[in-house]
């Protein structure tokens, strides 16, 4: 049987062009979250070879390499390395600077510019569950954070950030159909409608993790997604993706599921305050034991896309 | 051919089986009722309802024949088994027609004369699927035991049968909010232009779990003004998981 497809897959030639870099910047990217959430900055030999990540120099200057136009994409990851405690060497000290947000006093150094982009905190699921649509007073200049929680085996993880962009921009990146565009780990998605549902509720998703520079892992995972709108009272609008997984084509994992959810508040015009959640498990209990880093990654990486990929053009108000 | 249960009658069996022996029927004449009502497709939740009732009982064994077929043909279990999975922690029984996630309960009597209940539920069915039978007149009218009539337009309404009670001729003045999120319904019941009862009910889709949808179902009664009722916290949960499993079964 044929299903209703709407497929999203890189160009072929750029493909062929970009694929190394991008398997680089992965495989740089989880270095930097296995280093602050394994807490391993000078261990990570202990893992059997496969799993061996870069060391926290060459992840920075893989990172580093990426463009200016990907800051956000970097500066969480630059910011674990730092919060793992790894130290610059002054060669590095003219790119970290670049990566950091600029100084409002120019005697603050880059790195302690960055300390709060790596605000991770450890919580129970209670506090997860509590998170809702900010409140109007809200301060939009508070650092994003990333929640996690381990319960029944899985870690799940929640991350919160205002974004400077109008939600009409954001929302089209919520759109199950567009995750695509929110980073390097898809090589393929494609939405299908189920006959049995008769909605386009299942996105089949082919996703990519590069644990170092030679060995990659690949998922092909099968979601039940559903995009939502709400107008809200207050004149504000919610936007929201549910997923939960179906299956995984090799059955390597066995919990996935989460949300992305963005809402605009009528007062801070310009703003979109973001939320997402992800929980995930492996069958491997190796990987379960990198779960909280994995998932954690996924989530941040995808709220720097979001700014990555909608480029400013009016500042918010 | 199986007669048809009266109305009145299930009505009556249905609270016996929240308030036990003290309504005056026998328990035999309780299962009897019921187990004509669940020839009935639309009456089934109802059956299901009263029998999880009815199993936390552990003296509702005077007619286990008949309790453990109507256990067997309405909620899909041996007696056995239904008693053990009573003993557990959900308040509302597995239903054949739905898949509930979780389910919480709860009705207290407060002061002033006010009572006030919620019911929380979680259940596999997309929230569009939801949405159309909440139509407030439409979703009420399938609560047939509690309304003797029910009357749309302009100025809805009805009279409104609580167990126990008076008839009461009632005004219902509802506000619902659509959304693709929610659906949010306010109800406000009035006899002779004062409070009977308000309450919100909002059906939400479950957030990280497509196709689950969370329906709040919360009312404040002032039984005081109108109603000399004992047992007001059980009148109300019993009103209140009757109108929140009609929500749910389409």
């Amino acid at each position: 049987m044929t299903f209703p497809v709407r497929r999203a897959t890189r160009a072929p030639a750029r493909r062929l062009t970009a694929a190394r870099g991008t398997a680089r910047e992965r495989a740089a990217l989880w270095s930097a979250y296995f280093h602050r959430f394994a807490g391993w900055p000078h261990g990570r030999h202990e893992l059997s070879y496969g799993l061996v990540p870069m060391s926290c120099r060459r992840a920075f200057e893989t990172l580093g390499d990426m463009g200016d136009g990907r800051l956000a994409t970097m500066r969480r990851p630059v910011s674990h390395l730092l919060a793992a405690g790894w130290k610059p060497e002054p060669r590095h000290l003219v790119r970290l600077a670049t990566i950091a947000p600029a100084a409002t006093d120019e005697q603050t150094e880059a790195a302690a510019r960055l300390r709060a982009f790596a605000s991770v905190e450890h919580v129970s699921r209670e506090t997860l569950r509590a998170a809702d649509v900010p409140r109007e007073d809200a301060d939009v200049s508070a650092p994003a954070r990333s929640r996690v929680t381990i319960e029944d085996g899985a870690a799940t993880a929640q991350f919160e950030a205002w974004l400077p962009r109008p939600l009409e921009r954001v929302a089209n990146l919520i759109r199950p159909q567009n995750w695509f565009e929110l980073g390097h780990f898809w090589r393929e998605t494609a939405l299908r409608t189920r006959p049995e549902t008769g909605r386009p509720d299942e996105l089949l998703e082919h996703y990519v993790f590069d644990w170092n520079a030679v060995n990659v892992q690949e998922f092909i995972v099968h979601l039940s997604v559903d995009y939502s709108e709400q107008d809200e009272p207050d004149g504000g609008k919610t936007v929201r993706t549910d997923y939960a997984i179906m299956y995984e084509e090799d059955d390597q994992i066995l919990i996935d599921d989460g949300f992305a959810q963005a809402t605009q508040v009528p007062k801070r015009e310009g703003w979109t305050h973001y939320l997402g959640e992800k929980k995930l498990k492996f069958a491997s209990p190796l990987l379960n034991f990198l779960s909280t880093a994995i998932v954690t990654m996924v989530l941040e990486n995808n709220a720097g896309w979001l700014l990555d990929a909608l480029p400013e053009q009016d500042g918010p108000k | 051919m199986t007669e048809t249960v009266a109305r009145e009658d299930l009505h009556r069996a249905l609270w016996t089986s929240y308030v036990g022996p003290r309504t005056g029927i026998a328990p035999e004449r309780v299962l009897d009722t019921l187990a004509r009502a669940a020839a009935e497709p639309a009456r089934m939740p109802l059956v299901a309802l009263a029998l999880w009732n009815l199993l936390a009982d552990e003296r509702a064994g005077s007619a286990p024949a008949l309790l453990a077929r109507l256990v067997r043909d309405v909620l899909g279990l041996g007696l056995d088994e239904a008693r053990h999975r009573r003993r557990g922690p959900n308040p509302l029984p597995p239903f054949l027609e739905l898949e509930v996630l979780d389910a919480n309960c709860d009705a207290r009597e407060e002061r002033d004369g006010r009572t006030c209940g919620a019911v929380e539920i979680c259940v596999l069915t997309h929230l569009d699927d939801l949405a159309s039978v909440a139509e407030p007149t439409t979703w009420l009218g399938r609560c047939d035991v509690f309304w003797d009539r029910l009357y749309g337009g302009p100025s809805p309404g009805g009279v409104l049968q609580l167990p126990g009670g008076p008839a009461l001729n009632v005004s219902i003045e509802t506000k619902v909010r659509e959304g693709g999120l929610r659906k949010e319904i306010d109800v406000k019941i009035r006899v002779d232009g004062e409070d009977l009862a308000h309450g919100k009910t909002v059906l939400a889709k479950e957030r990280g779990r497509p196709g689950a949808t969370r329906i709040c179902h919360e009312r404040t009664v002032h039984f005081g003004a109108h109603l000399q009722l004992e047992n007001r916290a059980a009148a109300l949960a019993y009103w209140l998981q009757t109108e929140a499993i009609f929500l749910a079964i389409r």
